[in-house]
């Protein structure tokens, strides 16, 4: 069953791809790797293929750039039906990265990268211009640009087959597992890095993964896949979290389903709690009449360019002689505006207090949320969905009979 | 030695006259064998039993006795350079051959998938990134070849073929005289000498046209 | 020289490993009943008749079999034995030298060899012995060491760890794990050794080469065919004889 979130945004917005029927039955296997597989893909999401192992998801993707011909079904590319054009014309309009990435050794990375629009026939200069965006874009120093693949690291090379993928501006990319063969802290770094790049260029973008984690973090709208590629639900991670449609998606989840929702919330949506700040240079004085008009045992003490310096405390405030600098602890346990709640929480739990300061891209102070505010803001969800739900029961009486 | 050498100035040019033709035909033969091997090792290098079969049919080639080889071609191909050539060519075939599709093997599949997912064709594949991968592997065939056919050639002077052979056997003809060791030696190191020559030529040449990343 | 490719049964034998045996002495077979039946057809003259009778054939392959039996039962010793005096940790070193020295080896002449040796020694069966052994020496040796060299360091430090002497380590495992290898430089070793072998006619030595040679000289190509094919199918059989025994002697479990 196809579920298509229906939000007024996605209605009005292209569908760029759209699968149709889609069957693949390898020679000599009784059983279709994919099974009559419809679903739209719009412009400009991240749609997240994601199942267990041999559902079909990589043979899937694969038919949208037809390495794998469809047994029978049509794929449509905005709008064109692209099933038996050209397949080596077709690919050159998508980009496509693959989990061990495939760089050519023999290449440099700049010719690397150059690889579809030389095929594509642009001539030098433009060429060497799309490799310096490319380079800033994905954060590879230009001097990378004649040296090897074996001379990089892996996230480093991870990130040059994103520039090469992306080198012909193709409308669509594929990617096959790309921060699979990566390092946790890496490929933790790479995701953020790609959601950010994500917000820019805004690409249509069909992603295929096995851990339900990434496919929560990276994708506008999930397919959870079943045995040869049926569709189990397709919709955002949110209603997918909150509702889920049957028992193997539930399953699929896993627990920590709640958990796994504050990923999808960030800290600068919850009200900040009500600690006492004052400055570095500021008297023992200064900051001891600060602390004592709130209700709070410690100060944040910030320095000149409000970053978070250090937390002193009431006994230690008292020590006039010890300067301030050196007093209290140093502030460690801070996170972006942009963190996700669990990664607050996560920093929570071992920070002094159980704070944990948010600040702006350049580190500066915005305020101070603990545990309290976290789970004020969770509860406040909580209403808000069953509110929801209520809402949507209402008007579905008398539809599935649900 | 001080013998050898006076005879080696007496006929220098003699002794390089034979090495070149030497040289030429090897040379020659080596050419179609790297046209013959390549060629057939691309076509069968994805399809097993094409390849076993090939490699199989080439390694006989090998089994057979080179002076059988020159003998069974004279009456077919008569004498001097047509069976000289043929039966080069079939000894230099199975390293360059078996070379070729073990090159071309060994090419990371990741690395071909992403070229196929980038939409090259299957030429574009072969002749930009699976060919230049393999590459330092054939190069390493054709010097195996090389050597081979350095040494098979010197039998060629029986059908009256070119090269240092002829003084091999004209020492042999003439064997009590003073002259006939020279005339060996000269052979053997004339032909010795030439094998060192192309070796570091293709040595060289490997190493200039293998891309600087895939270098060890 | 080279090492062979084809195909090799591991384990026991079926039915149709059986068959894929079986194939080259069939084939050789119906390549000797072509010739017998080219040189029925044929009409000899006293010469060739000399030459084309089966004592006189029958004697050039025995001189044949012999000179490549010597020979690579010689080369083979002296190969092995060398080999493992220069895989030894102190002679290292050594490996990088004989491979380069081997692979250019390759190009000396085998007919340069065998004349050079008859002139400086002799005539005859032994000088084209030494000739043969010097021939394939290099490239056995090569190989040996490749082969030694290739015995997983692991196992040997294993069994070192586990209190074994080096003289120990040597025979009772490296030497058993380089069997196949010995045996397919064996297999090497006769197929270089029945080529040079047609050659040895030049040097007095007897051989099929005889046969071949007195065609060319004599202008007769009835004997040149037969000498030329049956110089082929001698070499290829004693090839598929090797390869058998190799199948058979290799230990399982390699």
């Amino acid at each position: 069953m196809t579920e298509e979130a229906t939000t007024d945004e996605e209605q009005t917005a292209e569908t760029m791809i759209r699968l149709e029927k889609l069957s693949k039955v390898f020679p000599g296997q009784d059983e279709p790797a994919v099974d009559d597989l419809s679903m739209d893909i719009y412009e400009g999401e991240i749609v997240v293929l994601v199942g267990p192992s041999g559902c079909g998801k990589t043979t899937t993707m694969k038919m949208i750039n037809r390495l794998i011909e469809p047994s029978s079904g049509r794929i449509f590319l905005q709008g064109e039906d692209v099933t038996k054009v050209n397949s080596d014309k077709l690919r050159r309009r998508i980009g496509y990265v693959i989990q061990q990435i495939g760089l050519f050794p023999h290449m440099t990375i700049a010719d690397n990268i150059a690889t579809v629009p030389k095929m594509l026939g642009w001539d030098k200069e433009r060429t060497s211009r799309r490799i310096d965006e490319l380079l800033e874009t994905v954060g590879i120093d230009n001097s990378y640009r004649d040296r090897y693949p074996k001379e990089l690291s892996g996230g480093q090379r991870q990130r040059i087959g994103v520039a090469r993928a992306m080198a012909a501006d193709p409308p669509v990319l594929l990617m096959d597992e790309p921060f699979g063969a990566i390092d946790p802290i890496t490929r933790d770094r790479l995701q953020d890095e790609f959601l950010r790049l994500q917000r820019e260029i805004k690409k249509t973008i069909v992603f295929v993964t096995h851990d339900i984690d990434e496919a929560v973090k990276m994708g506008d709208r999930i397919a959870i896949l079943k045995q040869q590629s049926k569709i189990a639900q397709y919709d955002t991670p949110e209603n997918i979290l909150t509702d889920p449609a049957d028992d193997f998606v539930r399953d699929f989840i896993g627990t920590g389903a709640s958990i796994k929702r504050l990923s999808l919330s960030t800290v600068s949506e919850i009200e900040t709690a009500d600690w006492p700040v004052a400055r570095l240079t500021d008297s023992h004085d200064e900051v001891r009449e600060k602390m004592r008009s709130s209700s709070r045992d410690h100060v944040l003490l910030l320095d000149e360019q409000n970053k978070p310096g250090r937390w002193v405390g009431k006994e230690e405030v008292q020590q006039d002689d010890t300067p301030l600098e050196e007093s209290g602890r140093p502030a460690v346990a801070i996170v972006e505006g942009t963190a996700s709640l669990y990664k607050t929480l996560d920093t929570m739990i071992t920070s002094f207090k159980g704070s944990a300061i948010v600040v702006d891209e350049e580190g500066r102070y915005q305020g101070v949320v603990d545990f309290d505010t976290v789970l004020e803001a969770t509860n406040a969800m909580h209403s808000s969905e069953e509110g929801r739900e209520e809402t949507a029961q209402d008007l579905q009486t008398g539809d599935d009979g649900r | 030695m001080g013998g050898f050498l006076e005879y080696l100035s007496l006929n220098w040019d003699h002794v390089v006259e034979l090495a070149i033709g030497h040289a030429i035909v090897v040379a020659i033969s080596l050419a179609i064998d790297v046209v013959i091997g390549v060629s057939l090792g691309v076509l069968v290098f994805r399809r097993e039993r094409a390849a076993n079969v090939a490699l199989a049919i080439t390694s006989t080639f090998l089994t057979i006795p080179s002076f059988a080889l020159f003998g069974i071609f004279i009456p077919i191909f008569g004498l001097g350079y047509p069976p000289t050539v043929v039966a080069l060519v079939m000894y230099g075939l199975l390293p360059i051959l078996r070379n070729t599709v073990a090159g071309l093997r060994s090419v990371d599949p990741a690395v071909a998938e992403s070229a196929q997912g980038m939409g090259m064709n299957a030429s574009q594949r072969l002749l930009r990134i699976e060919l230049p991968l393999a590459w330092p592997v054939i190069i390493a065939g054709v010097r195996v070849s090389t050597m081979l056919l350095m040494g098979i050639a010197a039998i060629a002077a029986i059908v009256g073929g070119p090269g240092l052979g002829e003084d091999i056997f004209s020492g042999l003809a003439r064997v009590g005289s003073v002259i006939a060791l020279d005339l060996v030696l000269g052979g053997i190191l004339g032909i010795v000498v030439l094998a060192l020559l192309f070796d570091t030529f293709f040595n060289v040449l490997g190493k200039l046209t293998t891309s600087r990343g895939i270098r060890d | 020289m080279t090492t062979r490719q084809g195909a090799s049964a591991k384990g026991a034998v079926g039915a149709p490993r059986l068959l894929r045996y079986l194939g080259m002495p069939v084939f050789l077979g119906f390549v000797c009943l072509a010739l017998y039946l080219y040189v029925s057809a044929q009409q000899l003259d006293s010469i060739e008749k000399r030459i084309l009778n089966a004592d006189f054939l029958f004697s050039r392959v025995i001189e044949h079999i012999q000179l490549a039996a010597v020979s690579t039962v010689i080369v083979v010793v002296l190969a092995v034995a060398t080999g493992i005096l220069l895989t030894r940790p102190g002679t290292r070193g050594v490996s990088p030298v004989i491979i380069g020295l081997a692979n250019i080896g390759q190009a000396v002449p085998s007919i340069g060899l065998l004349v050079l040796f008859a002139i400086v020694w002799d005539f005859g069966f032994w000088p084209a012995i030494v000739a043969l052994v010097a021939y394939s020496f290099l490239s056995i040796l090569r190989n040996t060491m490749v082969g030694l060299q290739q015995v997983d360091r692991s196992t040997i430090e294993a069994a070192r760890g586990m209190g074994m002497t080096k003289t120990a380590v040597l025979f009772r495992i490296e030497l058993p794990l380089a069997v196949p290898i010995i045996l397919a430089g064996i297999r090497t070793a006769l197929i270089i050794n029945v080529g040079t072998a047609t050659l040895a006619t030049f040097v007095d030595a007897g051989g099929l080469g005889t046969v071949i040679d007195r065609g060319i000289r004599l202008g007769r190509d009835p004997v040149l065919i037969v000498g030329s094919v049956l110089t082929g199918v001698l070499a290829l059989f004693i090839d598929w004889l090797a390869g058998v025994a190799e199948d058979i002697l290799r230990p399982r479990g390699l």
